[in-house]
């Protein structure tokens, strides 16, 4: 309890720190380019005001979410796939390769030439580039499955969902763990690029807007209020559902 | 009549002709070789034989969890099988209870899980996860685990081992009478004379590899009757077929 409340405490006064040097930087150099924090929550008002703020999250959110749920789901299973097979793994790990060496902007506006300027080609644009990470680290969850607990569940005659459900997932719980940490960061931030590029909505879109305009405090705005949901995502969503599957851990062993 | 012919039934069989291992530099190993027995219905067998001579082996090929074999074992796919390993693989995630749950069949087919923790002083524990049981305590687990789907043949490979001897006593006592009340087969596998002694109807010894049989003994005393002058005897008769440490 008394660790908890210091580490809150030490968060709390880093980043006020950081909000004091913004203040105090900003305030010296009197300059557009850089806003200071007074002007940036005004702008945030503003925008939440007119209730364009909330729009705009709610349409970046949503495509997170969902090329989020795409790519855990596709690369889970492919990942899972070439972990427990060793030619299949050996045919399509070149195709992995390539596909994790190819820039998420060539594969966005791939995306928007080969199946137009629609959400579809949006969302798949974003989870095809996180597939490939959630493979290569579901893989190597599947590569370490305990032979053991296979054997048995094969002995009690579980079945395939069984099986999978209750002997091989909880086994690849803290490889979901950490290909949810990871992927969650690296989606929001391709979601905004796919959102400059080719949509009429998102934070995306409106940083672009802003930009045109040269509105840095606008941007930072939206910047702020992003991060602050996934943030809050991290820690009133991840964390516990992590917290939760992990309770077994706690105790013996 | 009847019933002794159905107590004389044959539960298993097992035609083991060879099984051989890929070994380094590209040579083969040979782990069994020529083994035949049968198991009666309702009788408890052991498996003695010297460390390394293929006895887990083949209890993997009844198991069915290595079909690379050459050879048949003929176990009819209406009766089940079950398992207690050297380990007692409970699943770490999932509470003594939910681990024995979790082994019923959907139908529900199984016996009053009440009694058999009862019976196996498993009922403070319950609701523990296999991290925080000790080995004694696992064992017990996994043995209710195995019985807890009145399996009608029960393979064990070496469940006692590594325990201090009370613990792995009353463990004997615990699995002779499950063994007893729910009048299953038992196929148990072991290096342990005088454990083999204490709990078998027929003792089948093995050779070092590659396993093949070296002969084999019935007991016809029933296991609550013998005393320590026979397992001494019979321990002795083992010796002299062979291999046995």
């Amino acid at each position: 309890m008394n660790s908890t409340f210091k580490r809150i405490l030490v968060v709390l006064l880093s980043l006020t720190c950081l909000l004091v040097l913004w203040w105090v930087v900003a305030d010296q150099l009197n300059d557009r380019s850089l806003p200071g924090p007074q002007a940036v929550a005004q702008a945030l008002m503003i925008e939440a005001r007119s209730g364009e703020l909330f729009v705009h999250l709610m349409a970046t959110l949503m495509r997170v979410i969902a090329a989020f749920l795409i790519a855990m789901l596709i690369g889970s299973a492919i990942g899972i796939a070439l972990g427990l097979n060793r030619s299949l793994n050996q045919f399509v790990d070149p195709w992995l390769v390539l596909l994790l060496n190819i820039p998420a902007l060539v594969i966005i506006v791939l995306a928007y030439i080969w199946f137009g300027l629609n959400e579809a080609a949006a969302i798949g644009a974003v989870a095809l580039n996180k597939i490939p990470n959630v493979v290569v680290t579901l893989r190597e969850g599947a590569r370490s499955l305990d032979p053991h607990t296979s054997e048995m569940s094969k002995v009690f005659r579980f079945g395939f969902y069984k099986t999978l459900r209750h002997v091989v997932l909880p086994q690849l719980q803290p490889f979901f763990a950490s290909a949810m940490r990871s992927g969650i960061s690296l989606i929001w931030k391709i979601v905004l690029v796919v959102e400059l590029l080719g949509r009429s909505n998102g934070v995306g879109f409106q940083i672009h807007l802003y930009f045109q305009l040269f509105d840095v405090a606008t941007i930072l705005a939206y910047t702020l209020a992003f991060v602050f949901i996934m943030l809050s995502v991290e820690y009133f969503v991840l964390q516990p559902l992590e917290k939760h599957s992990r309770r077994w851990r706690a105790k013996g062993a | 009549m009847a019933t002794t012919e159905t107590l004389t039934t044959d539960i298993l069989t097992a035609d083991i002709r060879s099984k051989v291992f890929d070994a380094s530099e590209g040579g083969v190993m040979h782990a069994i070789d020529n083994l035949n027995f049968s198991l009666k219905s309702e009788t408890f067998t052991c498996v003695i034989g010297p460390s390394g001579c293929g006895k887990t082996t083949t209890l993997r090929l009844l198991l069915g969890l290595d079909p690379d074999f050459d050879g048949k074992i003929d176990f009819p796919q209406s009766q089940t099988m079950t398992a207690v390993f050297q380990e007692p693989r409970l699943l770490p995630w999932r509470t003594v209870e939910q681990n024995v749950r979790l082994v019923l069949p959907a139908d529900g087919k199984g016996v009053a899980l009440d009694e058999l923790f009862e019976e196996l002083g498993l009922e403070d524990v319950r609701q523990f996860y296999p991290g925080e049981l000790s080995l004694g305590m696992a064992r017990r687990a996994a043995l209710a685990r195995a019985f807890a789907v009145m399996p009608d043949l029960l393979i064990l490979d070496e469940p006692f081992v590594s325990l201090d001897d009370a613990t792995a006593e009353r463990l004997r006592e615990l699995l002779l009478s499950l063994w007893k009340s729910t009048s299953c087969t038992a196929l148990m596998v072991t290096h342990n004379v005088e454990e083999a002694a204490m709990l078998a109807d027929e003792i089948i010894v093995l050779s070092a590899r590659p396993a093949t049989e070296l002969g084999k003994i019935a007991l016809d005393v029933p296991q609550a009757d013998r005393d320590t002058a026979y397992i001494k005897q019979m321990c002795l008769k083992l010796r002299q077929i062979g291999l046995v440490e």
